[in-house]
């Protein structure tokens, strides 16, 4: 008797969670670690702080720009944005890692059984959440230079452009983070992946030199999105770049799902 | 009579046994290392062979600048760093810390037999990865640059200060490890600190152009004189001052790391 009111529930059409159920349930998860949001003010502010003394003071003779500073090319100079990518796949990277070091993912797996279901909301998720952060570091940048720097410099052709690929460009470094941390399972792994790709490649790799230097340079998300911004040393077409960055993250969205629905755990 | 352990202190040799145990078992330290060395080969090799020395022009040309590329000599760092950082994050990851700290209360022992651990893996790394470059290097540029081989004082010198170089990395990992204990913060801290920073420091767009200086790959180019004569020189500190510095960064290190460890709960 005292049983009854449950037998109904049990008998009843099996539920399945709605993906804004599971958007949620990956929304918790990504903010319920302490350090995600410290890690996001700190990169965001990073970032602005380098747009603002970048229109200052110039920026770097490294990242290949030359010719007088405007806005742009100082809000969206390829190196500041080097901690903004890293910190963005490592963000990434630690929506899945996370999971496999507590263990968590198991239980996320047998609550969810539908494999492909979890990635694409994990990668919802930290996609709107880098994106959003790439929203304020762009414009925000844009802004911050276009008042500091008061001389008739016009900015360059498409600020829109700038910071429409600067908000795919964060959320690509994250899904690729991610795809990395669905490969490697391993925090540290992965995040020395994540920081030698966007980190280190950019700075050692220029499409300056030879052929094969060049083509390679190209084929990075970095160059790829300073082709698009005007400020970067990209040499490919304007098309090819965003087919590019857009390649890097349907790529990394399908290792993802592949990954995670081919092993075991 | 052998049922109970001495009383006293575990000897110092037992904790240095203890550590090695925990690399070894760690199967993707052997991965790291063994792609660093075949980093510096690679890149030894790439930078020699693009070189192109007009016949009698030999005498302008530092030689060391292709075995010991900054940019490649910063990514060797950064790796031994990376590995730095993981020995002591994975305990804290894994949860290992708390057994070694329950079974070693002397948490500054414990610190200093992790380090000499780490430096010494470090130090073979940094051998063969340095000894690579050289020869490798060496043989890219045969006929056009000679001078690189251990005969050569200079040679000899940058020699041993690239292979104490991931020495002190690694320190500086242990340290940045202890202090965040996360180890995907942790690496992407190192990173940033010895990779990102000091190209800003030097770039003058933080107005810190001194600050580079005090960097340790800085010191170790003043010292080994690999320093490449390009157009975005970065400012090196004087001789004196290098010395210190490569010695006050791993010791620096050392200390953050056992005072960091012993302040806190675990």
């Amino acid at each position: 008797m005292s049983v009854q009111p449950l037998a109904p529930r049990l008998r009843g059409p099996r539920k399945r969670a709605r993906p804004a159920d599971l958007c949620a349930a990956e929304w918790i998860k990504f903010w319920s670690l302490r350090s995600t949001p410290t890690a996001l003010v700190l990169l965001v502010s990073l970032a602005l702080y380098l747009a603002a003394n970048n229109s200052r003071h110039g920026v770097l003779p490294m990242a290949g720009s030359s010719g007088p500073l405007n806005p742009q090319r100082a809000a969206f100079d390829g190196f500041s944005w080097l901690p903004a990518m890293i910190g963005a796949g490592l963000i990434g990277a630690q929506a899945m890692v996370g999971e496999y070091s507590t263990g968590l993912i198991r239980t996320t797996l047998a609550a969810v059984p539908d494999r492909c279901r979890i990635s694409v909301a994990k990668a919802a998720v930290v996609t709107a959440v880098t994106g959003g952060a790439a929203l304020v570091i762009g414009a925000g940048g844009l802004a911050l230079a276009v008042a500091i720097i008061h001389a008739p410099s016009p900015v360059d052709a498409h600020p829109m452009r700038a910071i429409w690929s600067s908000i795919l460009l964060l959320p690509t470094c994250a899904l690729a983070g991610m795809a990395f941390g669905t490969l490697v399972r391993h925090a540290a792994g992965s995040a020395t992946v994540v920081c030698a790709l966007f980190g280190f490649i950019p700075i050692m790799l220029r499409p300056t030199g030879n052929r094969w230097a060049t083509d390679a340079a190209n084929a990075m998300p970095y160059y790829a999105w300073g082709r698009l911004t005007g400020a970067g040393t990209g040499t490919m077409t304007v098309a090819v770049a965003w087919a590019t960055l857009a390649a890097w993250a349907a790529a990394s969205i399908v290792i993802t799902i592949l990954a995670l629905d081919r092993r075991d755990v | 009579m052998n049922t109970h352990m001495r009383a006293g202190h575990v000897r110092f040799g037992d904790l240095v046994a203890a550590e090695w145990i925990k690399i070894r078992s760690l199967r993707s330290t052997f991965g790291l290392m063994v792609f660093g060395v075949l980093f510096a080969a690679v890149a030894a090799w790439w930078q020699g062979h693009h070189v192109r020395v007009a016949p009698g022009a030999a005498a302008a040309f530092n030689p060391l600048i292709y075995p010991y590329d900054q940019l490649t000599w910063a990514f060797i760092t950064v790796l031994a760093a990376t590995f730095g950082a993981l020995t002591i994050t994975g305990e804290y990851a894994s949860g290992l810390i708390r057994t070694t700290f329950v079974a070693v209360p002397a948490r500054r022992r414990v610190i200093l037999a992790k380090s000499l651990v780490v430096a010494l893996c470090m130090a073979v790394f940094g051998l063969i990865a340095s000894l690579a470059s050289l020869y490798i290097a060496g043989y890219a540029l045969t006929g056009q640059l000679s001078g690189l081989s251990l005969g050569q004082g200079a040679a000899l010198r940058a020699a041993i200060l690239s292979a104490a170089l991931p020495v002190l990395g690694s320190q500086i990992g242990i340290a940045i490890g202890a202090l965040i204990r996360h180890p995907l913060s942790a690496i992407g801290a190192t990173w940033g600190v010895l990779l990102l920073l000091p190209t800003m420091l030097a770039s003058g767009t933080i107005g810190l152009g001194t600050a580079t200086e005090g960097m340790p790959l800085s010191a170790w180019m003043t010292l080994a004189r690999t320093a490449s004569t390009g157009a975005h020189q970065s400012p090196l500190p004087p001789s004196t001052a290098a010395w210190i510095l490569i010695l006050a960064w791993p010791l620096a290190s050392l200390i953050v790391t056992a005072t960091t460890v012993t302040r806190r709960d675990v």
